[in-house]
């Protein structure tokens, strides 16, 4: 059998008939790297020839395939080394947490109650229990965050506070998106009860409320796993099990962002409402203490969050500009 | 005294009874007739069994480094322009770049899915997930009856993925098919798993001897099946093998591990150091029992299966070698921050490629004949509303 390009048309000769076929008369998959040409005829029979200049001319025109032509072009290539790393920290970096900004906005009031609603009945169930901080105590630090609360002002109206035991979680304080906001006996021992070093942490619970970050840690999740998935999602075996990594790291990228805000938020309120922000400090230190001698199940809390020596560092900024104030 | 006439077999008696010290100059003749006689015998042995069994072939692989990182970057590009909707028209140009580039016996493969099928694909699938992943972190208890609902879906998705992707390969104008059932899907994809766990995972070999088996079986190239003939023993040795070594790894780690935690312990950074370590050792118990694994059960499952009238497999990877390709491809994304990535995937494609062997039988002319006469088995089958491949990757 031989083929042939003889006046536009490609004349298919099987040593018994000669057929000649127009572009138009078969089809053909766009070209790629130097795969052969495969064409089918219009009866179902399938050529495969290689792809020579002329031949792909006909096929693709004078044009030619512009993927191909992309693929192919030195200068596209070397472009992409530089712009597709740069593109990549837009989309994860920046595009990812505005469009989880959005999407948390749009999460209905309703819905988070319910999610904290289910989310505590679990964590009551798995790893909390009913505080054993005497009633007095509870009662009077609920009262010094109402004190708080009252100084500052923040968007969301509602901030429920509650005490659990809880030996799976250590010292620990968090926050539900609905404001509910939750402490461990262990933590309120650690800080010896004091309620300016609680102010802190309360408001840096708060922060996390404010800025509405369980929201936007499922979105950026959802996104971050989806990207992923359609970017390199074609990568199989042993090489899965690293990019699986690599979407923990982003993850944990957003919640220490989180973290950065939640923090600078406490420390600027505390200021606002004219109390001292050395007693943030003082409560990373205490955190801080407890890690030197850590081990296991208290380091765990601590994985998302930043260094703390960093956060120490940062709330130092706050309170040595203070004293500037002060002094000015 | 005359032996061209003579059989192999006469030669031999003649030169058995001869008197040595009579006749030496016979004994030469006769010793360089054997010797002739013997490899003619021996080459009509080979030919007729070449003529009985078919061709054994090498699977080649075509493609190369260079051409496909610019393929590969230039679908990255798109891919984030787009905001992740070229990702299926890139998944297509992938399969096709590595499809088209493998050979057996002078053709090549063919990956025939369109763009659009799998970007429907996609849709669903990313609305699946995201479903599901709204829902179980607002709602965990939803979440949990949603896993439920998934886990029944799941054997069905696998189903037509096999289906789409089987369909979507073709060797010499004829598809592959996929014929699994839902029903037998469920059982071997949920129901076993679920029971091994009863049985503390000893029957885990079996369960995964069925999962190849049931893809196997169930596939086809035109109008031809793949007929698997898997040993439970070979599976079960293999899998014990494979956790046995990757205890070992663990176990020898760990006492080393042990040693230099207690040789460093005052040094806070170099305890964390040490994690490091653990970490890393996970990784290769994990590579070293997984790639034995592979290895071995590929090797097998490609000596026993046979595509009937058409083909027979053989399978050779080294399990050494499998171990360090699958190490140092990690290792190379790593280092190269994912730009190694083409590479790695060419590399695989070579090192498969030439571990394998088919041999090819004359009945392949009558599959290629039949089906493509009869069906236009390339021709545009109806595109079902199932016709797509629900996968996110």
């Amino acid at each position: 059998m031989t083929c042939a390009l003889r006046d536009g048309t490609l004349v298919v000769d099987d040593g018994e008939a000669q057929r000649i076929y127009r572009r138009n008369e078969v089809t053909v998959q766009s070209k790629l790297g130097n795969l052969p040409r495969e064409i089918t005829l219009g009866n179902g029979m399938l050529l495969v020839l290689p792809g020579t200049l002329s031949l792909d001319k006909w096929l693709d025109g004078n044009k030619g395939g512009r993927l191909s032509f992309l693929e192919s072009n030195r200068r596209v290539i070397v472009g992409s080394f530089v712009v597709v790393p740069l593109l990549l920290y837009l989309v994860f970096g920046k595009l990812i947490p505005a469009m989880a900004l959005h999407f948390a906005a749009f999460v209905p009031m309703n819905a988070k109650v319910v999610a904290s609603e289910q989310t505590l009945t679990a964590l009551d169930y798995s790893a909390l229990s009913p505080s054993e901080l005497s009633a007095e105590t509870r009662q009077s630090i609920s009262q010094g965050f109402k004190d708080v609360l009252r100084d500052i002002r923040t968007q969301h109206q509602h901030f429920t506070v509650l005490f659990r035991h809880s030996d799976i979680m250590g010292p620990n304080a968090f926050a539900l998106p609905d404001g509910t906001i939750v402490f461990t006996d262990q933590l309120v021992e650690l800080v010896s009860q004091n309620q300016a070093l609680l102010d802190a942490i309360f408001l840096h619970e708060i922060g996390h409320v404010e800025h509405n970050h369980s929201m936007q840690l499922v979105a950026e999740s959802l996104f971050a796993t989806v990207g992923f998935s359609l970017l390199f999602g074609d990568v199989s075996g042993a090489v899965e099990a690293f990019f699986g990594v690599g979407s923990s790291v982003v993850h944990n990228k957003f919640s220490q962002a989180h973290e950065w805000e939640a923090d600078n938020f406490a420390l600027t309120t505390l200021k606002e409402s004219h109390r001292d922000p050395a007693a943030f400090k003082q409560a990373m230190e205490k955190l801080a203490t407890l890690m030197s001698g850590s081990t296991g199940e208290e380091m765990s809390w601590f994985q998302s969050h930043p260094l703390i020596q960093q956060r120490i560092e940062n709330a130092e900024g706050y309170s040595s500009t203070n004293d500037d104030n002060n002094t000015d | 005294m005359d032996y061209s006439q003579f059989s192999l077999e006469e030669l031999k008696q003649a030169r058995a009874t001869l008197d040595e010290a009579a006749y030496p100059e016979r004994v030469n003749t006769l010793d360089k007739l054997i010797a002739e006689a013997e490899q003619q015998h021996q080459s009509l042995d080979v030919e007729t069994l070449v003529a009985e069994s078919g061709r054994s072939v090498p699977v080649k692989f075509h493609g190369n480094t260079r051409e496909f990182f610019s393929i590969w970057i230039v679908n990255l590009l798109l891919t984030i322009v787009t905001l992740g909707v070229y990702s299926a028209w890139a998944k297509v140009r992938t399969n096709r770049y590595f499809y088209g580039n493998t050979e057996i016996d002078g053709h090549r493969f063919s990956y025939l899915a369109e763009p659009m099928q799998i970007l429907i694909g996609r849709a669903v699938a990313v609305t699946l997930f995201a479903a599901y992943f709204i829902l179980s972190s607002l709602y965990p208890l939803a979440g949990g009856i949603l896993a439920l609902v998934l886990v029944v879906l799941t054997p069905f998705f696998v189903v037509m993925s096999y289906r789409f992707k089987m369909r979507m390969t073709a060797y010499r104008n004829v598809r592959f098919r996929f014929e699994g059932s839902y029903g037998r899907a469920f059982v071997i994809f949920v129901l076993l798993p679920f029971a091994s766990v009863f049985t503390l995972y000893t029957i885990l070999p079996i369960v995964l001897k069925k999962i190849d088996e049931f893809i196997l079986s169930e596939t086809g190239f035109g109008d031809r099946k793949f007929k698997p003939q898997l040993s439970t023993a070979e599976y079960f040795g293999t899998g014990i093998s494979a956790v046995a070594i990757g205890l070992g790894i663990f176990f020898a780690g760990g006492i080393v591990i042990a040693i230099l935690v207690a040789l460093v312990a005052e040094n806070k950074e170099a305890v964390s150091a040490v994690m490091m370590l653990v970490f890393g050792m996970y990784l290769i118990a994990f590579a070293v029992s997984s790639g034995f694994y592979t290895a071995r059960i590929r090797n097998h499952i490609f000596a026993v299966t046979e595509l009937s009238g058409v083909a027979r497999f053989e399978s050779q990877v080294e399990v050494k070698e499998l171990i360090w390709l699958r190490m140092s491809n990690v290792l190379a994304i790593v280092v190269s921050l994912g730009f190694a990535i083409p590479w790695v995937k060419i590399r695989t494609a070579n090192f498969y490629a030439g571990a394998t062997y088919v041999t090819i039988s004359n009945g392949i002319e009558d599959v290629v004949d039949t089906n493509t006469d009869t069906q236009g088995a390339l021709g545009d089958e109806a595109a079902t509303l199932f016709d797509v491949d629900i996968a996110l990757g």
